[in-house]
């Protein structure tokens, strides 16, 4: 496309032919507001608080949607627009339930904003305040359709970004909501719990399941040993939820967790390199009834098991493919299993006074706690999932001044954690830190990638495959693997899985090994991280994340110490006995 | 015996294709075949159409002709719209309601008759006026009214 030359309030400047106004406009330095515009999303136009005026229009564009022409003269604040524009917002106001206090979405709503960047003291058009009225209630996310101002960003998002669609505009004009099949409520339709729709929405329309008051609870109850896991992904997410840039802050978010009251503070990290030991040798022996004993009951390729998103996703959607799974559970499942197991014995406290509460980037590691069969400790073997968003506010609500902490370290037995186990956070990293561990298993050497950096897996790419030759001289007992190659894929985001899926579905690909994850970017970019979640947010926290496997002093799952001791003293090897009794799941068909 | 709802949706597949362009075509012949659209059928079509069971039922719940609810043999719609509201429209819709002993959006119990009020049907020059299924009636009278609604089946 050319360039053309476009005059916006009186500078010209040359933009490619075809952009958008808001884009020429964002390029030349002009903030345009918006509400329904996303840069994951494809564009829709409804919200009209966009608009700008156009020399010889007779009507105002909308900037999100018009593409610019050559010698097209905009005028982004004239008296029309202005006036256009506040009007746009007193009527999106009268319509919404205004009671910010109220709302978990307080300070950080983008209508609230827009608000106070228009100054709107007085709104004519308001007439009786709107109640509020929670529509729906699932184990993840809650909808309360009087603050939708019906941007259908979810609706967007759930069906482009994740290609679930459970969610749509149902009925007409005024009566118009957001909606799901016959109004049956998320929890009653194939929704995945993932929470983008969270993410995406500019009001509080939809917001997690809270589990803040429960968990304070269980914190002043004297009785209850309160442990706390926080995922990989939080340690590059909760500065940003406290309004601090960007940036890995595990050693002050340790400190900030302790300064909350509960009595360890241990880390997911330590189940993700277990998962790694555990799904490393899933593999292998996957490969090598495959190869070896000519076995055509064992499925391949294998895929990851530890997004909860996925996990419902497959349920419902592919569920002739759940042979293909991982049998692992998830790092969050693995801790709890053994939370009121190994960590109670070696505490020497009642498993019965064990609380085990988790911080996760996800919404759906709130639904995946639920799941009857997550309670292989003889208790439920995780009791509280907070987001990332959640655990901020509780460090707000303590009066911790984050920035100012010093950084701490976790407790022991389930607190050490790995450069592998960090980017479990990043769409790639399980991958990654699958091949660190497993190609040194079978052969006995460090994986040829210079500084064990596996570049080809990293990136905001859909779908990323990669091919390893392994050598010809193998560590004894894995000689079938001599010269073989094994071809792995990565995949993020449910629009990207289901692309993938139906080739394996259909035999087009040979790939023996695929990591899924539900989110875009990873969990890095979950339902359950700060608000706004976009390509340049994913990137600071991806970049954030990386560096964080770069300075530990272990980078292979195999290597760290706590899980040697667990193997050596509890679980005895990798698929063993005790493993398959706490640490491997099965799962279920769904409609 | 009517068809079965799924068994509907494959027969307007083959006529309408299953593109999402079929959907309405879909949709209507199930209406007019069941009187209303059942759960079975929007997941029927939405399986044919490779389409979300939220996606067809979004579509449905836009028209005001389409209904999720089982409905009468015959279906009165009076206009609300502001012709004919200003040439009485309301009072026949409480005499109909009287009549009928039922509410708006409600069915008589012998299945005979359900009542709803639609927006404008373009019979503004001869209001009030109502559609009983595919026939309009104009220039009513409470009485009238009545007595079109005795006649029917």
């Amino acid at each position: 496309m050319p360039n053309v030359s476009v005059t916006i309030n009186g500078v010209t400047t040359s933009v490619r032919e075809g952009v958008t106004i808001l884009d020429s406009c964002k390029t030349a330095g002009v903030e345009i507001p918006t509400l329904c515009y996303h840069p994951d999303l494809s564009l829709a136009g409804n919200c009209r608080m966009c608009l700008v005026e156009v020399e010889g229009w007779k009507t105002l564009a909308i900037a999100c949607v018009t593409p610019v022409t050559p010698n097209m003269v905009i005028n982004t604040h004239s008296k029309k627009v202005r006036h256009a524009r506040r009007t746009v917002l007193k009527l999106l106001l009268a319509a919404h339930n205004v009671n910010c206090p109220e709302c978990e979405r307080n300070k950080n709503c983008e209508l609230q904003e827009l608000a106070e960047k228009h100054n709107i003291t007085f709104n004519e058009y308001q007439t009786s305040p709107k109640p509020s009225s929670i529509e729906e209630v699932s184990p993840g996310i809650m909808r309360d359709n009087s603050r939708c101002i019906m941007c259908t960003r979810c609706v967007r998002t759930c069906e482009e970004l994740q290609s679930v669609a459970v969610i749509r505009p149902v009925g007409r004009s005024a009566s118009v909501n957001i909606s799901t099949f016959m109004d049956l409520g998320l929890n009653n339709v194939p929704c995945t719990q993932c929470g983008q729709c969270i993410n995406r929405c500019p009001t509080g329309a939809l917001f997690e399941t809270s589990e803040i008051r429960q968990v304070w609870e269980a914190i002043e109850d004297p009785e209850k040993f309160v442990v706390v896991q926080t995922a990989p992904a939080i340690r590059v997410g909760i500065a940003e939820a406290l309004g601090l840039p960007t940036d890995r802050t595990t050693g002050k978010m340790v400190a900030a967790i302790r300064g909350l009251g509960f009595d360890r503070v241990l880390d997911t990290d330590f189940t993700a390199d277990l998962t790694i030991i555990e799904e490393g040798h899933e593999l292998i022996s996957r490969l090598k009834k495959v190869l070896v004993d000519g076995d055509t009951d064992t499925a391949l390729p294998m895929t990851t098991s530890c997004s909860p998103g996925w996990i419902k996703f497959i349920e419902h959607k592919y569920p002739d493919l759940l042979p293909n799974v991982s049998s692992c559970k998830s790092p969050q499942q693995m801790f709890g299993a053994l939370s009121k197991t190994y960590l109670a014995g070696k505490e020497g406290v009642d498993p019965s006074k064990v609380i085990c509460v988790s911080i996760m980037p996800c919404t759906a590691k709130k639904y995946e706690k639920e799941r009857p069969e997550m309670r292989d400790s003889g208790y439920k073997d995780v009791d509280y999932v907070l987001t990332t968003r959640e655990l901020a506010s509780m460090i707000q609500e303590a009066g911790i001044d984050f920035d100012n902490l010093h950084d701490e370290k976790y407790d022991r037995w389930m607190g050490d954690s790995t450069g592998a186990a960090v980017i479990f956070g990043a769409t790639g990293g399980v991958m990654e830190a699958a091949l660190r561990t497993a190609y040194e298993i079978v052969t006995g050497q460090e994986i040829p990638f210079e500084g064990l950096n596996i570049i080809p897996v990293r990136g905001m790419e859909g779908i990323k495959d990669a091919a390893i030759t392994m050598p010809d001289k193998m560590a004894s007992g894995f000689e079938f693997l001599a010269g073989v190659t094994l071809k792995v894929a990565v995949v993020h985001g449910l629009a990207n899985t289901r692309k993938l899926m139906d080739k394996v579905r259909a035999g087009e690909v040979d790939y023996h090994f695929i990591e899924i994850m539900a989110c875009p970017g990873g969990c890095l970019g979950g339902g359950g991280q700060p608000i706004p979640t976009n390509p340049t947010v994913r990137k600071k926290r991806s970049d954030a994340i990386y560096e964080e496997d770069a300075v530990l002093h272990f980078r292979k799952s195999h290597a760290n110490p706590e899980i040697q001791l667990l193997y050596a003293e509890f679980l005895k090897e990798p698929l063993g006995h005790k493993s398959h009794e706490l640490l491997h799941t099965h799962y279920t068909k769904r409609d | 015996m009517s068809r079965k709802p799924e068994d509907i949706v494959s027969a307007a597949v083959v006529k309408h294709g299953s593109g999402r362009e079929a959907v309405m075509g879909i949709l209507t012949d199930v209406n007019r075949e069941l009187g209303y659209i059942p759960e079975e059928a929007i997941k029927a079509a939405a399986k044919a159409v490779d389409v979300s069971n939220a996606e067809i039922y979004s579509v449905l719940s836009f028209y005001s002709f389409f209904s999720t609810e089982p409905r009468g043999r015959n279906i009165v719609r009076l206009c609300n719209t502001i012709s004919c509201e200003m040439n009485g429209s309301s009072d026949i819709l409480d005499a109909i309601e009287k009549e009928l002993d039922i509410k708006t959006g409600e069915t008589t119990a012998d299945g005979r008759i359900t009542l709803e009020t639609t927006s404008c049907i373009g019979l503004c020059d001869e209001s009030p006026a109502m559609l009983i299924n595919d026939t309009p009636h104009t220039r009513l009278t409470p009485e009238e009214a009545c007595k079109i609604l005795a006649g029917l089946e």
